[in-house]
């Protein structure tokens, strides 16, 4: 059959600018974070190197003020809290990035399981999610270090699996969202299997999604960390964790605020510098105007 | 319905569906005994509104999920869909053009890479070099720019999404095309071409098409011959030009009908 | 005769550093409405159709912006739809100017059954209450060509159909009796049979209630079938405004004739009918 086209101009391809520029409180925000985050990340790396005493020496005064020698005092025991300080800033980092590492890859694979899997188990798994979510992280923590005994490893596996649960939620609902989409259809039809629409197409269009969430993680895995040692049930001493030195400083704060004040300080700068960082890379990923999620 | 207008025998036909019925779990049925088939290098039109199953009459063709009655037959074999190497076969053959042009392509993706992801996917003997030449061929035969390959899909129209979406389809060298509603999305302007297109690459590379649509525009444009679905069930079936000129179920009355026209001159 | 809607030179901006170009999405749309009048506006996708239609009701917020004036003729005097307030264009909306959108599901509150949706209107604007409110729902219902108008009530609008989901967004339109209605693409989401029905209803509620019509699409043949003048726009601008008889069979501008051309090969495919398109 013959038909007579008449000739039309397709419309032009549309070059819609895709970044939101930056508006100046954006930017201010994730300057500050940076700047803040950036700081004290920069304090625990220096402190794997070198430190002013090493943190089991005593041999500085008693609960000295901040001075010469010591630049922010000593504490109780004669050790230098400065050196401590360090050692405590490198204790939130490693906190901070191990639970945030274990909270996505157990995570993300909950959640990419009760994506794909048959509605009982994703029934199973969303259950027991909302289970673990419900379950304060502190309880967990402690259940964890009565089995495995206090350390560093097991509040960071702590922290880790507590944080897993919502990050398990919001990958099951993006990845749901994506695998509905037209184009997970046609890549079956492509003849790809399930593992590779996972891995081409779910994760590329979920992980946006996760980075906020994951950021804001860091800085509730610090604070529980700080909580846990406060209680003594961190990782034991000589380990400088901001939130022992709290808790020893505590009976002695009106000879020595500084040693109460200090870890403080660096706990509340160290999680406001995460937060704004973590709201910076909200912008970065920008998923809105590339993927689904 | 005469002889000469049914279905060709099943064993012929590149693919063809046999009694095939559908029902959810506990749900009503939502294809009834519906038989049609499709001889290579033909065209075949399904039309039905909502409800009438042709959504899921073609995903059942498409191998994405398993009759509850009656078998598809691909090349008169029963299409198995736990058979890895016979559904690698099935999906070199017969690859689809889906309705939106907005959500069938992968926004994260470059558009070289969705179109060359049946080749990977299906195992297709070509190294990176070779599979960038055939992307590029691929494009230059729905008439985008080469350069198209390396940008993302926002960076197009409707109509353009819909000629990377019929490159992809393309790309494993199909024998058949299965297209849903695939300019029902598209403006009045841009509509013609694509179906023009349609034609072209039908006639150059001897493909044959089965489309899905509510349109009977579009299916007298495209379909030599066309079945009219209602409530699950094939109520009328035929060369178009004869079912669009003298309908006879009433069903098909009521479609004709009811499609808005300009007024004559 | 007075002159129901003056739209003069109405342009819609958007206010936002990440907009292409200088963010102007409609511009110079020029047209007037007398009682009784249909007008059709056709375009493509990015025309600006809907946004034309938008700010004739007052609905454009930000970060978009109205320019030039949307006179509209209503409770004995004159308002502006760019610069009214708020609560003035409230009033205008629903007794003066009553609007059906495409997609019901969206417009539709879908957690309110049918029923209590459409008696709003009828409280708010009539003062009706108790029996009466109930008759006249149940009328204004049966009005639309529901059959069932007590099951319809009772239901909430997913389990509805999508064409009987637009006859309730259209009986909710016109329940308050305003002067002019606005279609936008009101039957573009519906089956082809549901959508014949969908717009002999406004055919007949419009001749009826003596009201004015601006319906919106992109299918040129539903257009011509529905009103008298047309109103052509691309891009955001007034391509051509002509009655419908004589848009299709000389139409002044090139995108237009590019447009009725591409409708007339579409239209060709069909065997022909007897006459005039229902």
């Amino acid at each position: 059959m013959t038909v007579t086209i008449p000739v039309v101009p397709e419309n032009a391809p549309l070059e819609r600018s895709t970044r939101r520029r930056p508006r100046t409180r954006r930017s201010i925000n994730l300057a500050a974070g940076a700047v803040l985050f950036g700081v004290i990340a920069l304090v625990a790396l220096v402190s794997l190197l070198w430190t002013p005493f090493a943190p089991e020496d005593t041999g500085g005064g008693r609960l000295e003020p901040p001075g010469a020698e010591h630049w922010a005092g000593t504490d109780r025991l004669g050790r230098d809290l400065f050196s401590q300080l360090m050692i405590g800033a490198r204790l939130a980092m490693a906190v901070g990035f191990g639970s945030v590492v274990i909270a996505a890859v157990v995570g993300i694979t909950l959640g990419l399981i009760a994506a794909v899997a048959d509605r009982w188990l994703d029934d199973t798994i969303s259950s027991l999610l909302d289970i673990a979510i419900a379950f304060p992280t502190l309880l967990l923590a402690m259940l964890i270090v009565a089995w495995r005994g206090a350390s560093l490893e097991s509040a960071i596996l702590a922290i880790g699996l507590a944080g897993s649960a919502i990050i398990a939620r919001l990958t099951r609902v993006t990845a749901t969202r994506v695998l509905a989409m037209e184009f997970v259809t046609a890549s079956r039809t492509s003849g790809t299997g399930v593992l590779g629409v996972i891995r081409l197409h779910v994760l590329p269009n979920v992980w946006p999604t996760l980075i906020v969430p994951l950021a804001l993680q860091f800085g509730g895995a610090v604070v529980a960390e700080a909580s846990l040692s406060y209680l003594g049930l961190g990782s034991p001493p000589p380990n400088s964790s901001w939130g022992r030195m709290l808790q020893e400083a505590q009976s002695t704060v009106l000879v020595s605020p500084t040693a109460a004040i200090l870890p403080g300080i660096l706990l509340v700068a160290t999680i406001i510098g995460a937060n704004l960082l973590a709201d910076g890379l909200r912008d970065v990923a920008d998923p809105a105007s590339r993927s689904i999620g | 319905m005469t002889d000469a207008e049914s279905s060709p025998p099943l064993g012929r036909a590149l693919l063809a569906a046999e009694s095939v019925g559908f029902h959810y779990r506990h749900g009503e049925p939502v294809l009834r005994s519906v038989s049609v088939a499709l001889e290579p290098g033909e065209s075949l039109g399904l039309v039905g509104e909502s409800g009438a199953g042709k959504t899921t009459l073609l995903r059942l063709l498409l191998g994405l999920a398993a009759p509850t009655d009656g078998r598809v037959l691909f090349e008169g074999a029963p299409v198995d869909l736990r058979d890895r190497r016979g559904m690698r076969r099935f999906r070199r053959a017969v690859q689809p053009v889906f309705q939106d042009p907005f959500s069938s392509l992968d926004p994260r993706m470059r558009v070289g890479d969705s179109i060359a992801e049946p080749m990977r996917s299906l195992g297709l003997p070509l190294d990176r070099a070779a599979r960038a030449a055939r992307v590029a061929e691929l494009l230059a035969a729905v008439e985008l720019p080469a350069d198209a390959a390396g940008r993302f899909p926002e960076a197009f129209s409707g109509g353009q999404r819909q000629r990377i979406a019929i490159a992809r389809a393309l790309a494993p060298e199909p024998r058949l095309l299965l297209a849903d509603e695939p300019v029902s999305a598209l403006d009045t302007s841009v509509r013609m071409t694509v179906i023009e297109l349609f034609l072209r690459l039908a006639r150059e590379r001897g493909i044959a098409m089965l489309l899905v649509s509510h349109d009977l525009t579009i299916v007298s444009a495209l379909c030599a011959r066309m079945a009219v679905l209602e409530g699950g069930r094939v109520v009328e079936e035929g060369p178009t030009a004869r079912v669009l000129g003298d309908p006879r179920h009433p069903y098909t009355a009521r479609l004709l009908s009811a499609v808005p026209r300009l007024p004559a001159g | 005769m007075t002159a129901l809607l003056d739209v003069d030179r109405l342009g819609v901006r958007i206010d936002a550093p990440d907009a292409p170009g200088d963010g102007t999405l409609v511009e110079s749309v020029t047209f007037g409405l007398e009682a009784g009048d249909r007008l059709g506006i056709i375009g493509e996708s990015g025309s600006g159709k809907s946004l034309t239609a938008l700010a004739i009701l007052g609905l454009l917020g930000h970060p978009l912006r109205p320019s030039g004036a949307v006179r509209i003729a209503s409770g004995g005097g004159i308002v502006d739809a760019v610069t009214a307030p708020l609560r003035r264009m409230d009033r205008v909306r629903g007794s003066t100017v009553g609007a059906v959108f495409q997609e019901p599901l969206a417009s539709l509150d879908p957690l309110m059954r049918v029923g209590k949706q459409l008696s709003w209107p009828f409280a708010h604007h009539r003062g009706l209450r108790g029996d009466a409110l109930r008759r006249a729902v149940l009328d204004a219902l049966a009005d639309v060509q529901l059959a069932e108008p007590e099951r319809i009530a009772n239901s909430y609008i997913h389990e509805i159909s999508g064409g009987q989901r637009q006859r309730v967004a259209i009986a909710l339109a016109l329940a308050a009796g305003p002067r002019l209605l606005i279609a936008d693409e009101p039957t573009t989401a519906l089956d082809v049979t549901v959508q014949a029905g969908v717009l002999e209803l406004l055919q007949r509620e419009i001749t009826e209630r003596g009201m004015t019509m601006i319906f919106i699409s992109h299918d040129l043949p539903v257009v011509t079938g529905i009103t008298d003048r047309v109103l052509v726009m691309r891009r955001g601008r007034q391509v051509e405004i002509a009655d419908t008889r004589a848009l299709l069979t000389a139409p002044a501008e090139e995108y237009t004739r590019t447009l009725v051309a591409a409708s007339r090969a579409l239209d060709a495919l069909l065997p022909a009918t007897g006459g005039e398109s229902a």
